[in-house]
This record gives structure tokens, C-alpha cells and sequence, in this order.
């Protein structure tokens, strides 16, 4: 996977950053969702609970995609629900942690 | 359908706390932890774990020459409940009527993984490992070691597969398909739920604190766990003495998630009051509840909740006993339920081991250190992925079970 | 008589297709994606489903359950029988144990026999009792057995009793001792007291009672659960032996309603 350091963009509602795509995309791997466009995910809408509807499982297979993709660990969930509070927050929790 | 009493006359336990009942009464009320550092297998760089390993091979005890961990626990178990029970001697023709029920996670997935792995280093394992992974291997294991000619019937409900079993097994003999049953539980350690367990981040390396304000998580742990039940009459008819009357069994689904139980533990209320409602009993009627207990931030909280909500404001004693043994998972709920019986038999309430300061946001306190106690009703419950919860309802046969 | 045990939808699923009392497709292939054509609402999470868990809300769908408004069915119970049914989720599971990044916990939640329970159970709120029965070639006529019996001892008044089996060709090919079946399968039917159907506007296709074997004319034949569907879909009796592993001499005796 081509490595994207954080471009430096003015993020508006609805547009996503390249890392931000790059992350959606993860997420929609990872989690095998079928019926999910990676640029049609809204990168301020949450990802839990309402929007994508995820639940505690697929935080933690987020948790395991952090470490394959961007060689973050994480291990405490807790530390995770704050993360994955959006694609947008995704985004810059990666932007801050990634070591690959 | 004629309902008829069902009594325990026997009971066989192997676990991280030994080989027979005294061993593991004497660890129970010394207040011993069985957990010890995992060394049945090898996980490369992942951290050190306590986990409720049986000490010595159970190969070695089952009298089996082949079968998978789980198989050899699950005999072992069975010949000390059968022997226990006064059937040792029992006849051939007298064992065709006498059936088995066991609850079953892994199976022989120790020797499945034993076979992945060598096949990754291309060595060719041969099919003999992959042939004991089904479950129902355990459970014929059983039947074929003890000459037993009756109905099996192997259970896999995750967590509450023990609990299951031994309610299966109530429900042939209530209803007169059956004079004699022997269930429970068996699971052996695996990689597999070792390795799931700590993907789902809910494990706690040093071992489990149930209901502890700072409860880290689950350990694993294996073993198995078989009562002989017997129609009451049948019992009295051959002169067996009846250890416990099951008054009570239920089984229900929190239809919420996979993983995690339904935040108020509607589920396991919804079980907890069907089994006092066959046994014909109210919450002030129970004296001890062995409760599932096993140490996560969410189980504690919805289980706590549940027990609220059910006995609230009189609480009876309770405790989890995990600690001793760790999560024995399939073994779990027919473990627990003979740990129940032990304590009604004793007349002691089992430590909630590993409890040093209870969480605040519980309205009772779990039972710290051994203590006698007047029992004369016991509950045993276990909760298990996908929801499914069990509680199984003991009382003594002699004496009054209703508070007078 | 108001305790009748009757059976009211059934439904079946396979790589051929999907049928049942709610309606039928064609030949769809093996394309696993297109399954969700059963759902008349989008479904997210199918998904993320494992394939027996997929084949098994397939059949289950085509029952016509709906959730309640609040909490659940209490009184409908799930029995599940399947022999391969996590084999999938065990080979795949393993498959990431020894990754760097650790295993998955999304599949390990599939490596249980009884996960396809769970999701059917919170898909429709199924509240009552409910196991996954392990009989080798009889799973899944012992979890159709046992459904019965559980609605006949008035534990619960309905049960959802679902067969599922097969392995996918990758995992089948490495496990040659195991003789799975390389495809798909799942049915699913729904038993319940007829007083309890009646209410709910379900109306009965067959009724099923436990008889002794020597009281019955009517043989058992072939496989079981294709009888039954026979009988629910083509208005026919039959009888269907007791699964060996019970040692009863009863057979199930099923009496279309024309």
C-alpha cells in the first residue's frame, strides 16, 4: 500500500483528505463491507453506534488493521472508541501514531 | 408427560485444582488458586499468561489408548461420577438404559491445531489428529468407556454448554426417556481461544478479580465436569444416596450480540426467575448463587445488574469461583454447578478469590473468604457468547428448601 | 386440540438458490453477494456474516419472523444442528494466528458450532432456549427433534429449528478426513403450538407429533429434513426415524394440511 504522509488540506464537511480515503478504504476491507463506497463515507459522520453502524467486534478488527497497516498497537479497547470516533478522527489518530 | 424428581448421585470434577472432589473441596475452602503460567503450548511473543492448566496428562489417567485432551478430561471426569454414583459394578445389561449429554466447545481442536501446524511446515501429520476434532467424539468417548447403551446427545451453546447439557439431561430423565444420565462439560486449553480470547482484548494476563472495582479481565482455564442424575425413585430403588436435588434448570438468548451480554442482564433475570418458578421457589428462598463471574468489565457490570434486579434487597451469598479455576468454558457450567453442590454438601460458601476491593457500583458484596454458612438452596449460572444464558437451581434432598 | 404441534413456514438455501414459505428465487450461482436478494430491507451486517451464519439467515429469513417492537420473543427458542458448521471459521481463524498484527477477533466469534444461533436470535429477538446439537450426519435432524420436543414440553411455545452444514472447496481440499460436503446447505423450519400460530395468523402446513415406532404404518426414507421439506411443499405424510444417537424407537410423524 503506497505510504501517504498527512498532505496538509483544509478539511471541509463531506471531502476527505487522501489519508482520510486511504483509512476509509482500510476500514472497508477490513471489515467486509459490501455495500460501502470508501469515498461516499461522510469523514465527520460516526462510525459507531448510527452512520456506518459498527459495533465493538469490528472496533477491535479496526485495532488489528492500525497494527497491519500503520504498525500501531493498541491494547486497550478503550483507547480505540475515542479514535475511532470518525473517519476524520481516524485519520488524524493515525496521522499522530503511525510508525510504517 | 409425567414430571419426576431429578436427584445427583455422583459427581467427578478434573481441573487445574486436582484430580477428584477432596482435592478440589480442600483447594476451595484453603482458598488455593489453581492458575499457573501456560505451558501446554507455546505462543512465540505473546505476553505470559495464567490460565487454569490441569497439572499431568490426563492421557495418562482416562484409560483411553487414543483421543483428544478434551476426550481424556471428559473420561476421567465421568469414571470418578460414575463410581461416585455406586455404578461401578453396575452390569452390562443395566448400563444399556443409562445415556450421556455433554456440553462441548473445542473439542479436538488441540490436536486439529497440532495438524494445521505441521502441515504449514510441510510435514505430513496424517489423519488421525483431524478424526477427534468433531465434538461428539468427547461424549461417545464417555458412552464407549462405561459400556453406556443410552441416548447422547453432545451440546455446544459457548459458555453454557455445560449447563446445557445437564438441563438436556434433566428433561430425559423428567420425562421418563431416561432413568439415568451422566452430564456435564469438557474443554481442554487451545491456541484457538487463547488466541481469540486475547484478540477480543478481554484478557487479563495475572488472572481474574471478579466483581473487583479494578477487574482487568478473563482467564482461560480446562477441565471437565459430569453429575450422575437419576430419577428420584430410581435413585431410592437401588439405594443410592441422592447428593442434591436439580429443582430448577432454564436456558435463555439476550438476542444482542455476538459477544457482549445485553447491558442489564435481561437474559440471565429472565433465566434466574424460570428456574426458581419450576422449582417452586422465590429469591429469599436461594442461599448461594455461583455466579458466572468471570472478571471482564462487561459480563461483571450486566451480571451484577441481573443479580440486582432478582434478589435485591436481601441478596444471598455469592461468589464467583473463576479464579480457582479460570474460564473452563464448555466445563464451566457443570464445574460450577458441582462447585454449588459442594458447598451445599459442606454447608460453606466458596471465596470470590481474587477479590480485594468489590466494584462500588455494586449493591452487595461478594463473598470474600470460605465461609459456613446454613444452605440449603444453591443457584449456579453461566452466560456465554451469542447471548445464551443458563441457571441451573440445587437443593438439599433432606429438609425443609422454603424458609419457614 | 389446542397443544397440536404443527409446523408453519419453512425455508431452504443453497448455492442453487433460496426457497420458502416466503417466496422462491432462481439459480443465483455460487456468488455469495447476491444472497442478500433475501432481505427485502438492507441488511449491512450479512456481510460481515461467515458463510454457514449467511446460509443460515437465508433459510431463516424465508420464515417470515419479524422482531417485537420491545424486547424479545421470549417464548420462541432456537435449536440448531450442524456437523462442519465453524470448520470454515477454525481454518480461517488459524489462518491468522500467527500474523503480526495478531488474530482476528471478528473471526474467532465464528469459530463456535452455535454462532449461527446468535445471529438469528438477534436478528429476530429470539429470547427462549436455545443449543447447537452435534450428531454427526444427524445434527440436523436432532436439532429438528429437539425443536419438537422443547414446543412439547412447554418451554417454549415455538422454536426455530435450523440445519446448516457444508465447507468451502479451499478447506475442504485440506481436510480429506473429513468427507465434507464442498457446498452449501441450510433449511430451516418453524414449529410451534397451533393455539400460538393461530394468534399470529401463521397457519399450520403439516402437524408433527412423536409417535412409537411400532404404532406407525408410514416408513422412514431417505433424508430427513428433504422429506419434510416434500411434505411442508408438496402436501405429503411421512414418518422420520428418531436420530440413532437417542436410542428411541419413535419416529416423527408429519401430517400435511391440504
Amino acid at each position: 500500500m503506497p505510504r501517504r504522509h498527512g498532505a496538509a488540506s483544509f478539511l471541509r464537511k463531506g471531502i476527505m483528505d487522501a489519508l482520510e480515503l486511504e483509512v476509509a478504504k482500510g476500514i472497508v476491507e477490513a471489515l467486509n463491507l459490501q455495500q460501502v463506497a470508501p469515498e461516499g463515507i461522510d469523514p465527520t459522520a460516526p462510525l459507531f453506534g448510527e452512520g456506518l453502524g459498527l459495533d465493538s467486534i469490528d472496533a477491535l478488527e479496526l485495532i488489528v488493521m492500525l497494527h497491519r497497516n500503520y504498525g500501531i498497537k493498541i491494547a486497550d479497547a478503550e483507547i480505540g472508541k475515542a479514535a475511532f470516533a470518525s473517519v476524520g478522527a481516524l485519520a488524524a489518530f493515525v496521522r499522530e501514531r503511525r510508525v510504517t | 408427560m409425567t414430571e419426576r424428581r431429578v436427584v445427583i448421585t455422583g459427581m467427578g470434577i478434573v481441573s487445574a485444582l486436582g484430580w477428584t472432589l477432596e482435592e478440589t473441596w480442600f483447594a476451595l475452602r484453603d482458598e488455593r488458586s489453581g492458575l499457573r503460567q501456560l505451558s501446554l503450548f507455546r505462543l512465540d511473543d505473546r505476553p505470559a499468561l495464567l490460565v487454569g492448566e490441569v497439572k499431568e496428562d490426563p492421557a495418562a489417567r482416562s484409560g483411553l489408548r487414543l483421543g483428544s485432551r478434551t476426550e481424556h478430561l471428559a473420561v476421567c471426569a465421568a469414571r470418578q461420577a460414575f463410581e461416585h454414583a455406586g455404578l461401578s459394578s453396575l452390569p452390562l445389561e443395566a448400563r444399556r438404559s443409562i445415556g450421556v449429554a455433554l456440553g462441548v466447545c473445542t473439542g479436538g481442536m488441540l490436536d486439529s491445531e497440532e495438524y494445521v501446524a505441521q502441515t504449514l511446515c510441510e510435514i505430513d501429520p496424517g489423519l488421525e489428529l483431524l478424526r477427534r476434532h468433531e465434538c461428539s467424539c468427547a461424549t461417545n468417548a464417555i458412552a464407549e468407556a462405561l459400556s453406556l447403551g443410552g441416548p447422547c446427545s453432545t451440546v455446544s451453546v459457548a459458555c453454557t454448554s455445560g449447563a446445557a447439557a445437564i438441563s438436556v439431561a434433566r428433561d430425559m430423565i423428567a420425562s421418563g426417556e431416561a432413568d439415568m444420565m451422566l452430564a456435564g462439560g469438557a474443554d481442554s486449553l487451545t491456541r484457538l481461544t487463547v488466541c481469540g480470547f486475547l484478540s477480543l482484548l478481554v484478557v487479563a494476563p495475572d488472572g481474574c478479580k471478579p466483581f473487583d472495582a479494578r477487574r482487568a479481565g478473563m482467564c482461560l482455564g480446562e477441565g471437565a465436569g459430569i453429575l450422575a442424575l437419576e430419577s428420584e425413585a430410581h435413585a431410592q430403588a437401588r439405594g443410592a444416596r441422592a447428593l442434591a436435588r436439580l429443582c430448577g434448570a432454564a436456558n435463555t438468548c439476550d438476542a444482542h450480540h455476538c459477544t457482549a451480554p445485553a447491558p442489564g442482564g435481561a437474559g440471565i433475570v429472565r433465566a434466574m426467575q424460570t428456574a426458581l418458578a419450576e422449582a417452586g421457589l422465590s429469591p429469599e428462598d436461594v442461599d448461594y448463587v455461583n455466579a458466572h463471574g468471570t472478571g471482564t468489565i462487561d459480563n461483571d457490570i450486566a451480571e451484577g445488574k441481573a443479580l440486582t434486579e432478582v434478589f435485591s434487597p436481601r441478596f444471598p451469598w455469592i461468589s464467583s469461583t473463576k479464579r480457582f479455576f479460570g474460564h473452563t468454558l464448555a466445563a464451566a457450567g457443570a464445574i460450577e454447578a458441582i462447585v454449588a453442590i459442594l458447598a451445599l454438601r459442606r454447608q460453606y460458601v466458596p471465596a470470590n478469590l481474587g477479590l480485594e476491593v468489590a466494584d462500588p457500583s455494586l449493591p452487595f458484596t461478594p463473598c470474600l473468604h470460605t465461609t459456613p454458612a446454613a444452605l440449603r438452596v444453591v443457584m449456579s449460572n453461566s452466560l456465554g457468547f451469542g447471548g445464551s444464558n443458563a441457571s441451573l437451581v440445587f437443593s438439599r434432598v433432606a429438609g425443609e428448601e422454603k424458609a419457614s | 386440540m389446542s397443544d397440536d404441534i404443527v409446523i408453519t413456514a419453512w425455508g431452504f438455501a443453497d448455492a442453487r438458490g433460496f426457497c420458502g414459505t416466503r417466496g422462491a428465487r432462481g439459480v443465483f450461482g455460487q456468488d455469495a453477494a447476491q444472497w442478500p436478494e433475501a432481505f427485502p430491507e438492507a441488511f449491512p451486517r450479512f456481510g460481515r456474516l461467515d458463510p454457514p451464519c449467511k446460509l443460515a439467515m437465508v433459510a431463516a429469513e424465508l420464515l417470515g419472523l419479524k422482531p417485537p417492537r420491545d424486547g424479545v420473543h421470549a417464548d420462541i427458542g432456537v435449536s440448531l444442528g450442524t456437523r462442519y458448521g465453524c470448520l470454515d471459521a477454525d481454518a480461517s481463524f488459524f489462518a491468522t494466528l500467527w500474523r503480526p498484527e495478531g488474530a482476528s477477533p471478528a473471526l474467532f466469534t465464528y469459530t463456535l458450532p452455535s454462532s449461527s444461533i446468535a445471529e438469528v436470535a438477534i436478528r429476530y429477538k429470539l429470547g427462549g432456549p436455545n443449543a447447537c446439537f452435534l450428531a454427526g450426519e444427524e445434527s440436523g435432524l436432532t436439532a429438528l427433534w429437539e425443536g419438537v420436543r422443547l414446543v412439547e414440553s412447554g418451554e417454549a411455545r415455538a422454536c426455530v429449528c435450523l440445519a446448516c452444514d457444508g465447507v468451502t472447496p479451499g478447506t475442504a481440499a485440506k481436510t480429506p478426513g473429513f468427507d465434507a460436503p464442498d457446498a452449501w446447505e441450510a433449511s430451516a423450519f418453524l414449529v410451534e403450538v397451533s393455539e400460538y400460530a393461530r394468534a399470529r395468523d401463521r397457519a399450520p402446513l403439516a402437524a408433527v407429533s412423536i409417535q412409537c415406532a411400532s404404532d406407525t404404518e408410514t416408513a422412514a426414507d431417505g433424508d430427513a429434513l428433504s422429506v419434510l421439506r416434500a411434505c411442508v411443499q408438496g402436501g405429503r405424510d411421512a414418518a422420520l426415524a428418531c436420530p440413532a444417537a437417542l436410542r428411541r424407537d419413535e419416529v416423527l410423524v408429519v401430517t400435511a394440511q391440504r
